[in-house]
């Protein structure tokens, strides 16, 4: 049913390229079925080109809602943000998430479906617009304002199709023709393959959803975020190896912009070493599969130098995640505790007291308390006493004690994740941007020409196919008008 | 100082550009009009050199801040008037160009130009690639743009001296038509590029989404145009105009607006 609707379409339109034509009501010698009927139904409007615009409409739209709100902020936040009634809504409809909502997923799935079935509806026309020549046509009825030139030449309209055929062909055209006694018709076009263009970009949109759909699909591939501080190590199970953080060093400048951020890892198998490198921004590392990206870094604590009295050396290392305190043996049975109160990477003394310039280490400085009586101190009785603020190279004495920050600890965030489909995607992206290439940068050019012997003259009527974008045959025409002599028709 | 030289005459150039097409909104005498054009090719060339100054200045290329984004995009703009100007003979595409691209240029003046020093993320050959394609892609937008508004000019007062809707409304399809490659070439580069940076080649941030609204916005005029052909011609001119809106929120819009992965004042 729908290669013949296809056929008759194009051998009906002359003069090339319109505007499509909605597939009209089948007139069918027996009653149709209803179920046959509604699946017909079901099909063109699936399939069709308006169906494709309401679709793109929704997802435009949907896009835009999905920028303006926050997305995967906790469900109060909207609340807030947005009162009861609209936060309400926004929570319900998963709007806070709505790129991984189940009815976006739906819509992707029906623009998908709209592609597949488009596209093999369209096979059958584009086929036919690639393979078969539309040859015996009336230069009146082509479209209006197409490019058309009447070539006048000596010689019989044998001698004349043989002659612009030849034309035709030394100008990189595939030449068709056809004579039917009182006419001879020629139908010659160029860079045929760009009819394609539209088919091409579908099927690219179609592998790229397929890449997606495979790199996402549960077991196949994986992604989430590691936090390892420098010197530790973490087990990925998913590769069967350990990474090792070994140092991880940020630069920035005078103005405190970030310069580089990189981490120095070491890739262990079975306790020993496999592999090691850097992981930047930009330049990730990969093992067995596996790829590390540098995505975030902060301070995970301080290495403290503590001399006693007795010119005992202890270091101490404090991690602000965990406990920040440490005892101190004071001797004679009693302990004192040390507090890390506040730690600013970036030491500044602002006019509301110390703040820190920025996230950079660049003046560490820590502020440390101590409580002579941690048990008193545990039932709200005791009181923390200060120490001071404790910098590289300037120690500070207390009681006997010195403290001295030794280093700060910092810790890399690392992305590390496993996508199999990315290739796919790829391939996805180069086909879609091959069919756009085809589609608009190469126009499919057609011109036909139908001569006539008439009084010992031969006259040739050329009409240029335009389609909906500006096509020119300005140097085809001249060419032709130059070498056979001729005006414009 | 040479690069504050070049951003004057550069200034001073569009400037002198768009007066003159003023005048001849107001005269009709024609060498206003190719005096403006002359202006107009001046102040790219004063552009360009600009921007080799300042990339070898940089020692890198000069796309990483809002100030050389908006420097970049007037340069889209106008050599893809002036190479359009030339295939469709239509002068009167300066008359929309040169003030369109004097807000931009204006707006690039009031920017800090100081040149800094590139962030982590932007240290990349896909930055040379990337940017340089919304060049391409956005200066086709905002030719396609000018002529919606040639045509709802010709619409609405019938100006003898513009071309039939017709034609105008064949180059508006000939032009977003052209420029489509090019702004999926971008987001796929920048797809690639996010995956090597960051390891997510889409992580639907403000930037990424609008671009696609961007895309999806022209891809549905396209497709309109193939089901409905000639007509509804004025309604396409205006989707040619506010396509260019969505245009230019993805470039700075959201930038200066919304937060994400994309801004980088």
């Amino acid at each position: 049913m729908k290669l013949e609707r296809a056929r008759a379409e194009v051998e009906g339109f002359e003069g090339g390229d319109g505007p499509e034509r909605e597939p009209g009501p089948t007139p069918s010698p027996a009653r149709k079925g209803e179920i046959e009927e509604l699946s017909d139904w079901l099909w063109g409007m699936l399939s069709s080109v308006p169906m494709a615009l309401w679709l793109m409409a929704i997802l435009t739209a949907v896009c835009v809602v999905g920028s303006l709100v926050p997305q995967v902020e906790p469900p109060e936040s909207y609340v807030k943000r947005y009162g009861a009634f609209l936060g309400g809504i926004v929570n319900a409809l998963q709007l806070r998430d709505l790129y991984h909502a189940w009815w976006f997923h739906l819509l992707l799935t029906l623009i998908c479906l709209n592609l597949i079935l488009s596209s093999i509806n369209r096979v059958e026309k584009v086929l036919a617009r690639y393979y078969r020549p539309i040859l015996p046509f009336d230069p009146q009825l082509t479209r209006p304002g197409s490019p058309t030139r009447t070539v006048t030449f000596s010689g019989d309209l044998e001698g004349g199709r043989a002659g612009l055929s030849a034309l035709l062909g030394k100008m990189g055209y595939r030449v068709a023709s056809h004579a039917n006694g009182r006419y001879a018709y020629l139908y010659a076009d160029r860079f045929r393959l760009s009819v394609w263009g539209s088919f091409v970009a579908h099927l690219g949109i179609l592998l790229l959803a397929v890449g997606v759909l495979y790199g996402h699909f549960p077991g196949v591939g994986f992604k989430r975020n590691l936090t390892i501080v420098e010197g530790e190590r973490i087990f990925l199970p998913e590769g069967a190896f350990t990474v090792q953080l070994d140092r991880f060093e940020a630069k920035w400048d005078e103005m405190r912009r970030p310069l580089a951020y990189q981490s120095r890892v070491t890739i262990l198998e079975n306790e020993s070493k496999v592999a090691e490198g850097g992981v930047e921004v930009n330049h990730p590392l990969a093992h067995k599969g596996i790829t590390l990206y540098q995505a975030s870094f902060g301070i995970a604590g301080v290495r403290l130098a503590v001399t006693g009295q007795d010119g005992k050396r202890q270091i101490q290392e404090v991690r602000f995640s965990q406990r920040p305190f440490f005892p101190l043996d004071h001797g004679k049975g009693t302990r004192w505790l040390v507090l890390a109160a506040n730690f600013l990477p970036d030491f500044v003394l602002g006019p509301e007291g110390p703040a820190s310039r920025s996230d950079f280490p660049a003046n560490p400085a820590l502020y440390l308390l101590v409580s002579e009586k941690p048990k008193t101190h545990a039932k709200g009785h005791g009181e923390w006493k200060e120490i001071g603020w404790l910098k590289p190279g300037e120690p500070v004495s207390y009681k006997g004690y010195t403290f001295t920050l030794d280093a700060v600890v910092s810790y890399s965030g690392l992305q590390v994740k496993r996508d199999p489909g990315v290739p796919l995607v790829y391939a996805g992206f180069l086909v879609i941007v091959l069919g756009t290439f085809l589609s608009y940068m190469i126009p499919h050019k057609v011109i036909r020409a139908r001569i006539e012997e008439r009084g010992g003259k031969t006259t040739a009527v050329l009409v240029g196919v335009v389609g909906r974008a500006q096509t020119s045959y300005d140097r085809e025409f001249t060419t032709m008008s130059r070498t056979r002599g001729g005006e414009r028709g | 100082m040479i690069g504050d030289l070049l951003f004057q005459g550069l200034f001073l150039t569009y400037l002198g550009g768009t007066v003159l097409f003023v005048f001849y909104l107001l005269y009709r005498k024609n060498p206003l009009m190719l005096l403006g054009r002359l202006l107009m090719i001046g102040g790219l060339l004063f552009s360009i050199a600009y921007m080799v100054w300042r990339g070898i200045a940089a020692g890198r290329a000069p796309f990483s801040n809002l100030f050389e984004f908006m420097l970049s995009f007037s340069i889209g703009i106008v050599l893809i008037y002036l190479v359009m100007e030339r295939l469709t003979g239509l002068r009167a595409l300066g008359l929309v160009i040169a003030p369109l691209n004097m807000i931009f240029v204006g707006w690039a003046a009031a920017l800090p130009k100081e040149i800094g020093p590139l962030v982590p993320a932007l240290r990349s050959f896909w930055m040379s690639l990337h940017v340089p394609m919304a060049i391409f892609a956005y200066g086709g937008y905002a030719t396609a743009f000018a002529l919606g508004i040639l045509f709802m000019v010709k619409e609405r007062w019938k100006t003898p001296w513009l071309p039939e809707g017709e034609v105008l409304d064949r180059w508006i399809y000939t032009v977003i038509g052209a420029a489509m490659p090019f702004l999926t070439l971008l987001i796929v580069l920048g797809a690639i590029w996010a995956e090597e940076a960051w390891g997510t080649y889409w992580s639907w941030d403000p930037k990424e989404v609008w671009s696609l609204i961007t895309w999806l916005i022209y891809a549905g005029y396209l497709h309109a145009k193939t089901r409905w052909g000639s007509r509804y011609r004025k309604l396409s001119a205006y989707a040619a105009v506010f396509g260019f809106v969505a245009v230019i929120f993805t470039y700075v819009g959201v930038n200066l607006l919304l937060s994400g992965l994309h801004s980088y004042n």
